[in-house]
């Protein structure tokens, strides 16, 4: 760049500072909007980004349970069980004997006590359980195809992969909340951008007469319009500035405080890195294309104008 | 050189403010503009610093086809003019050096020059020694002399005055005059808009009167009164 260039760049950021300076009160109040709106913003990646990670860890959990007849020959259900590892989408299969799962719940109820264990043991000679397959996929996308199949098995009595279980309800509450956030941050923004256009009017108009003089000595449409671009500018980056720290300090403090675990520990946080950076970006360049937007709207009547 | 050819200016709300006008203006001519309140003579010096569109017709200025001008490239052409007004359009928080400084810095000059323009225009108006003083500080003459610094800063190759004595007493008119006078003897082409009669009568300058749109007169060495 050469030293006019440099010059006049120095020039409109100087002319930007005093603008803001000469309407301190209306600047303000649209940095005050620019933030909240940011850090709404901010507040809504964030709980997406854990919505996500727990939604996602909760489906890794899901798995298939399918409960076998218990006159099935255990060789079958061997070779079933082998051909189900033996599917690309199959993560593990785990066999238990119906023998298995009731030592496991005689063991449950009777809390190792021997003597109740002998009773209950004495009490039937039949073993009213089924044998089971515990079936994990590698993605929880493929449980409901999978467990249509397993269902189609002859020795198959009942399948459950908790169809109807808790998660669907959080994805819908989740996605009802993002929904919502959406909307309110969509609003913020608008009223944001309208905000720091009406900043910038006022700036506008209070230089009414500087502007006439300039337009009759010839100054060029950018040399008119760009102060008052970078007046824009600067609200954007002073708005977005505290909605970075707030992300930047704000979200380690909270995910150290509860050990980065949400409630319970199978529920774990998003890691604040890099999480925080992205965040911080693109709060920055949200709030610089709000500000650009809205002070191009206020001075395109400038640039119109000929 | 400024050239009228079949120049028409109808603004949006009706009003005629020129009605095909042909006449044109040699460079270095100091051509004063007559006429009644709302004859036109605003619309005729408007449409010269092309602050005003022409409806229909064609005007050349200094080689430059007004018509064809854009927003984009307006302002190169607007530099070649300065325009002078009745109520000198100062801006009252620069002191009489920044107001100067102001239009020169506007056209993105570099501050050296910017300097030594502002410095050697106000010198020329004789205000040298108010570089430093408000508008307000100074004489209604006084203020007209910043307001024609201001225009003739960037040197200019036309200067249009719309009444910049109107609101003057006759003596400060008349130095006024003198430095308008002074600026044409040095080459700038001087169009001028009064009512001023004492300023035309005796002068010898080319008078074109307004009347309606309509140019109703044009003679040179001509007197406010035919």
């Amino acid at each position: 760049m050469n030293l006019k260039g440099y010059r006049q760049i120095v020039r409109y950021i100087r002319d930007g500072f005093k603008n803001i300076w000469n309407h301190l009160f209306m600047s303000l109040s649209s940095v005050i909007t620019l933030s909240i709106t940011l850090s709404l913003c901010s507040l809504f990646v964030l709980f997406a980004a854990n919505t996500n990670q727990l939604t996602k860890q909760i489906e890794s959990e899901v798995k298939i349970f399918a409960e076998l007849f218990s006159d099935v020959p255990v060789d079958k259900i061997v070779e079933l069980k082998e051909d189900l590892e033996s599917l690309e989408i199959v993560d593990t299969v785990i066999f238990r004997t119906n023998d298995e799962e009731y030592k496991d719940i005689v063991g449950l109820i009777t809390g190792g006590d021997e003597e109740l264990e002998n009773f209950l043991q004495s009490s039937t000679d039949e073993n009213p359980l089924y044998h089971t397959l515990t079936i994990a996929t590698y993605s929880p996308d493929d449980i409901r195809e999978l467990a249509d199949i397993i269902e189609d098995s002859e020795f198959v009595n009942y399948v459950d992969y908790g169809e109807d279980s808790t998660l669907d309800t959080l994805i819908e509450i989740t996605t009802g909340v993002r929904t919502i956030m959406i909307i309110i941050v969509g609003i913020l923004m608008v009223l944001a951008i309208f905000l720091i256009q009406n900043t910038i009017r006022i700036t506008i108009h209070s230089r009414q007469d500087e502007l006439k003089i300039m337009q009759l000595v010839g100054a060029s449409i950018p040399h008119i319009t760009i102060p008052f671009i970078i007046e824009g500018i600067i609200i954007g980056i002073v708005g977005a500035a505290l909605p970075i720290l707030i992300t930047l300090i704000g979200y380690p403090l909270i995910f150290e405080s509860q050990s980065g675990m949400f409630i319970i520990p199978m529920f774990q946080l998003a890691p604040p890195e890099p999480l925080i950076f992205e965040i911080g970006l693109l709060i920055g360049l949200i709030s610089i294309a709000i500000s650009i937007i809205g002070s191009l709207l206020a001075v395109s009547r400038y640039a119109l104008k000929d | 050189m400024i050239e009228f050819t079949n120049v028409s200016k109808k603004y949006p709300n009706g009003v005629t403010g020129l009605h095909n006008v042909n006449l044109s203006i040699d460079n270095g001519e100091f051509v004063f503009i007559i006429g009644q309140s709302g004859a036109g003579k605003s619309s005729f010096l408007k449409l010269i610093s092309r602050q005003e569109k022409l409806t229909s017709g064609e005007l050349v200025v200094n080689g430059t086809n007004v018509a064809k001008l854009n927003r984009f490239n307006v302002y190169g052409f607007r530099r070649k003019i300065g325009v002078i007004y009745q109520d000198f359009k100062l801006l009252p928080k620069l002191t009489v050096y920044q107001n100067v400084a102001f239009a020169l810095e506007a056209v993105g000059l570099p501050e050296r020059e910017v300097r030594q323009k502002a410095m050697r225009a106000i010198s020329l108006v004789g205000l040298g020694e108010y570089m430093l003083t408000y508008p307000n500080q100074l004489s209604g003459g006084e203020q007209q002399r910043v307001a024609i610094a201001r225009a003739i800063a960037n040197e200019p190759e036309i200067i249009i005055a719309d009444e910049p004595t109107g609101n003057l007493d006759p003596e400060n008119s008349q130095q006024i005059m003198t430095i308008l006078k002074k600026l044409n003897k040095a080459g700038k082409t001087i169009v001028m808009a009064t009512h001023n009669y004492d300023l035309i009568d005796g002068e010898d300058c080319r008078v074109i009167k307004v009347d309606q749109g309509i140019i109703d007169r044009n003679e040179v060495m001509g007197y406010y009164e035919s």
